[in-house]
């Protein structure tokens, strides 16, 4: 629970000590709520007005997806810093990107209310009103974390910075082109 | 027997001792962080810049800055064009 409020408060601090079993129970969880938890919901509330498939070998797939991005995202930041001149190796990265996954789980877990509800949260101005602020607040959550760790774990600072902020983005955007196109509604990065 | 007692103790003081001490690793870490304190002026006596601040104010509770400006924007936005303003971020975030 300390390195959890550690990594929520003090993301820095969280980074330089880079706990791997934290990183990758983070990235079960979002894995686990955009497949199992995103159908059981659908299941358990719109179940009874039209039916709603269970495909296991389609979650498992997604599951499977959804490390191949982690593993995806981490080559790439790897990548890129590394061209920048970072000296930290892969395995850094594949133990401590997963520790940002905080706000992509509760926004994994906002996705599928919104789906799930739809009809309740759309032209309600105050639902709508409170999902704007989550929704746009994750997404500065996640860049301030993505540009932390690319300080403290990789150790760029000033232009290379910028430069593989840019770089590293443009290779969010492709996976997470890909995981939507794939059927993860909220990308696992 | 006391001598065993204090042999004891003074072992586990120094195995605590030996923990507390940081390893390569985090001794690398902390020398990058005090030679780039030292190139921005930071702790060399010197005021820190606004900017300094403004990243720590960002990077210690990340959250709290993101939900406030959030928050921030939702209300002008949502002010000047309602609830146009609140679908159309629902249909590009939340769908």
């Amino acid at each position: 629970m300390e390195m959890f409020l550690e990594m929520l408060n003090r993301p820095a601090d969280a980074f330089n000590r880079g706990d791997q079993k934290l990183a990758w129970s983070l990235v079960g969880i979002s894995i686990a709520v955009v497949t199992v938890f995103d159908v059981l919901m659908r299941y358990l509330v719109n179940g009874n007005d039209y039916p709603v498939e269970i495909n296991l070998l389609k979650l498992a797939l997604l599951a499977g997806l959804g490390v191949l991005t982690y593993l995806g995202i981490c080559g790439i930041l790897w990548g890129v810093c590394k061209l920048l001149g970072s000296q930290t190796g892969i395995e850094v990265y594949l133990r401590t990107w997963g520790l940002t996954y905080i706000p992509t789980i509760i926004c994994g877990i906002t996705v599928v209310l919104v789906e799930v509800y739809f009809t309740l949260f759309w032209n309600n101005s105050i639902w709508g009103f409170m999902l704007n602020i989550v929704l746009v607040g994750i997404l500065i959550w996640k860049t301030i974390l993505y540009v932390v760790f690319l300080k403290e774990v990789a150790g760029l600072d000033g232009k290379k910075l910028a430069g593989a902020f840019v770089l590293c983005g443009i290779g969010i955007l492709i996976l997470a082109f890909i995981n939507m196109i794939m059927g993860l509604k909220t990308p696992i990065l | 027997m006391k001598s065993n007692g204090d042999d004891f103790i003074k072992k586990a003081l120094k195995s605590l001792e030996e923990e507390a001490k940081p390893n390569p690793k985090q001794k690398q870490i902390m020398l990058g962080n005090l030679l780039s304190q030292m190139q921005t002026g930071e702790g060399s006596g010197k005021e820190r810049s606004g900017l300094s601040r403004f990243g720590n104010m960002v990077t210690v509770y990340p959250w709290r800055f993101g939900f406030g400006i959030s928050a921030i924007q939702a209300v002008l936005f949502t002010l000047m064009f309602g609830s146009n303003y609140t679908n159309f971020v629902l249909q590009l975030l939340g769908r």
